[in-house]
């Protein structure tokens, strides 16, 4: 299975390298911190994108790594990949943030996540982006979660449904679904 | 596949393809549309800052300290992780199985007498004033209370060898002398002697006679024969309490004593409620006699005549329990069991393999038990971190709505 990702510019420039692809095999018997500079970026634009908040995101973040680092010797490959663990911590710790707060803030955007464009792609792409972003408030908290998964966190369709609870074929019907309703909000 | 299910996977495996490649690279106009959207979504992900991310990627290679000063401390100062108090209560509730659990089975074997009921005891209740006694049913002498006719018990068909016989007892004349005179006491022995196989016999002989040369009777006997000669054997004696001590020591001359107990019970109390309150029941129905010779009416006397038979079955019953006690103080109850010499003296591998099956099934035993008490405390505990784990995802999820 291939395993590289693409990412967001921004998350991109926090990362020294790509990650390199990994086998199962390796990933079993990964340090943690090779597991943590490999998806840190990506737990990060996850839990950030769900919390909506970048002071609670740092938080969830940091106390999901420790959770994760705690009990990293119970990881077991044959239930999932790494990933999909490291994952599955961070969101439980980010919902139980949400279900302390009970709030949403509004993220501030990091201007340096535009690089390099000219003035008119600048204005065209954040037009996209307030478009996209007003698409995705609309959502519903778990469809916002599922894509939070899929395109801040950058896993696969099988992670994805592993952190979900989900089927994969599920999980990639309700993706897709929750993929063509951003679609159409942002055709309008 | 159907057409919808197609439609989903090719929009999926070109979201993949985008992401990916980061370009747009579908024919279908729909699928551009997607990996746009796509696309868009990863672009607008949130970065970490710099700061945070140095702290933490410190703590990562420091393994987590704990400080004030840390961002682990600084975050633990914010963020309180609440246990919730679901997995405390699951705990406390298997402790509270476990100790239930215990106790039902320390209760259980503590049921068993640790001492001997003084005999008797079940008929020395006091009868319910004016409620219809009942006449005792027939003592372990094999004779019934309440009337002058003795039941025999018939013997039983001899199965596989064994035998059971019973002797009526010789009627009792009373006036035996009871050694204390101001104190009822019944006392039994049981012992087990063992001979060679081919002496068994002689030896069960000898038995029954013991008992007759000491004025004594054999109140039940049971012998099992095999295929060289007598096994075991087992006898019920009476003696009297006088003779007790000297049937003992010719019983024990028969053969070799492997065990003997001997025990007392003082019944002292009992009979002297029983004598009592037949005294009363005595009185009570000699005066509804007069009331009865002074009767004004028919009713009246019918009244009486019916209190007067209740009377009488009362004092019917009491003395009958009084004689009971005085035939149990009068004579002792020696139990005699034989056995084969030999078959559980330990030597040779064959007695070392059943010592070793008795330590095995005694262990296996134990083990049964422990598990029996420990299983059920998993099962409940387990349920219980099921059920923890449960409602705490079920809690997370309604975070989402």
């Amino acid at each position: 299975m291939d395993r590289l990702r693409g990412r967001s510019r921004g998350v991109n420039d926090a990362l020294a390298q790509p990650a390199p692809p990994i086998s199962a095999e390796a990933e079993a018997t990964e340090p943690f911190d090779a597991l943590y500079r490999r998806t840190f970026p990506r737990v990060y634009a996850y839990v950030a994108s769900l919390l909506r908040d970048r002071a609670a995101a740092e938080d969830v973040t940091a106390q999901a790594y420790e959770r994760a680092y705690r009990k990293r010797r119970g990881f077991r490959s044959a239930r999932g990949s790494a990933d999909a663990w490291v994952f599955g911590i961070a969101r439980n710790a980010a919902l139980d943030e949400l279900r302390r707060r009970r709030r949403r803030a509004t993220l501030d955007t990091d201007p340096a996540d535009v690089l390099g464009a000219t003035p008119a792609e600048q204005m065209e792409t954040t037009l996209r982006r307030e478009t996209v972003r007003a698409a995705l408030a609309d959502l519903a908290p778990r469809e916002r979660d599922m894509v939070a998964l899929k395109f801040a966190g950058g896993l696969s369709n099988a992670e994805m449904a592993r952190v979900l609870g989900l089927s994969e074929s599920n999980a990639g019907t309700r993706l897709h679904r929750t993929i063509e309703k951003l679609r159409e909000a942002c055709d309008d | 596949m159907t057409e919808n299910e197609n439609g989903t996977a090719s929009a999926l495996a070109a979201i993949d393809d985008a992401l990916a490649t980061d370009q747009v690279t579908a024919r279908d106009a729909r699928d551009r549309e997607l990996q746009e959207v796509a696309l868009a979504i990863r672009a607008d992900a949130p970065a970490p800052g710099d700061e945070f991310r140095a702290g933490l990627s410190r703590a990562v290679a420091e393994g987590f300290p704990r400080g004030p000063d840390t961002v682990l401390g600084r975050v633990a100062g914010r963020v309180q992780s609440r246990r919730p108090p679901l997995s405390t209560l699951a705990a406390a509730a298997s402790v509270l199985v476990a100790v239930a659990v215990g106790l039902s089975v320390y209760a259980s074997t503590g049921d068993e007498p640790t001492t001997l009921e003084a005999p008797g005891d079940a008929q020395t209740r006091a009868l319910p004033e004016g409620a219809a006694a009942e006449p005792a049913g027939p003592d372990d002498m094999g004779e019934a209370t309440g009337s002058s006719s003795s039941k025999l018990r018939e013997d039983a068909p001899a199965q596989g060898g064994s035998e059971i016989t019973t002797i009526p007892p010789p009627p009792f004349d009373g006036g035996e002398a009871l050694g204390e005179r101001d104190r009822r006491v019944q006392r039994s022995a049981s012992m087990t002697l063992a001979a060679p196989a081919d002496e068994l016999d002689d030896v069960a002989g000898g038995v029954a006679d013991v008992a007759e040369r000491h004025r004594g009777f054999v109140l039940r006997s049971s012998v099992t024969s095999g295929e060289r000669g007598v096994g075991t054997g087992s006898f019920e004696l009476r003696v009297p309490v006088a003779e007790l001590d000297a049937t003992l020591a010719e019983l024990g001359d028969l053969a070799d004593v492997r065990s003997q107990t001997r025990s007392e019970d003082d019944v002292t109390a009992p009979f002297t409620s029983i004598e009592d309150r037949l005294k009363a029941a005595t009185a009570q129905r000699e005066g509804l006699l007069r009331r009865l010779g002074e009767a004004r009416s028919d009713a009246e006397e019918q009244a009486l005549r019916r209190r007067l038979s209740l009377a009488t079955r009362r004092v019917d019953a009491l003395r009958a329990e009084l004689r009971t006690i005085e035939r149990r103080t009068a004579f002792a109850a020696v139990s005699v069991s034989l056995t084969e010499a030999g078959k559980d003296e330990g030597s040779g591998t064959g007695a070392a393999i059943d010592d070793a099956r008795d330590s095995l099934a005694g262990a296996l035993g134990l083990a049964v038990r422990v598990l029996g008490v420990l299983l059920p405390i998993a099962i409940v505990a387990g349920l219980a971190w099921a059920a923890v784990r449960a409602l705490r995802r079920r809690r997370r999820e309604s975070a989402l709505g």
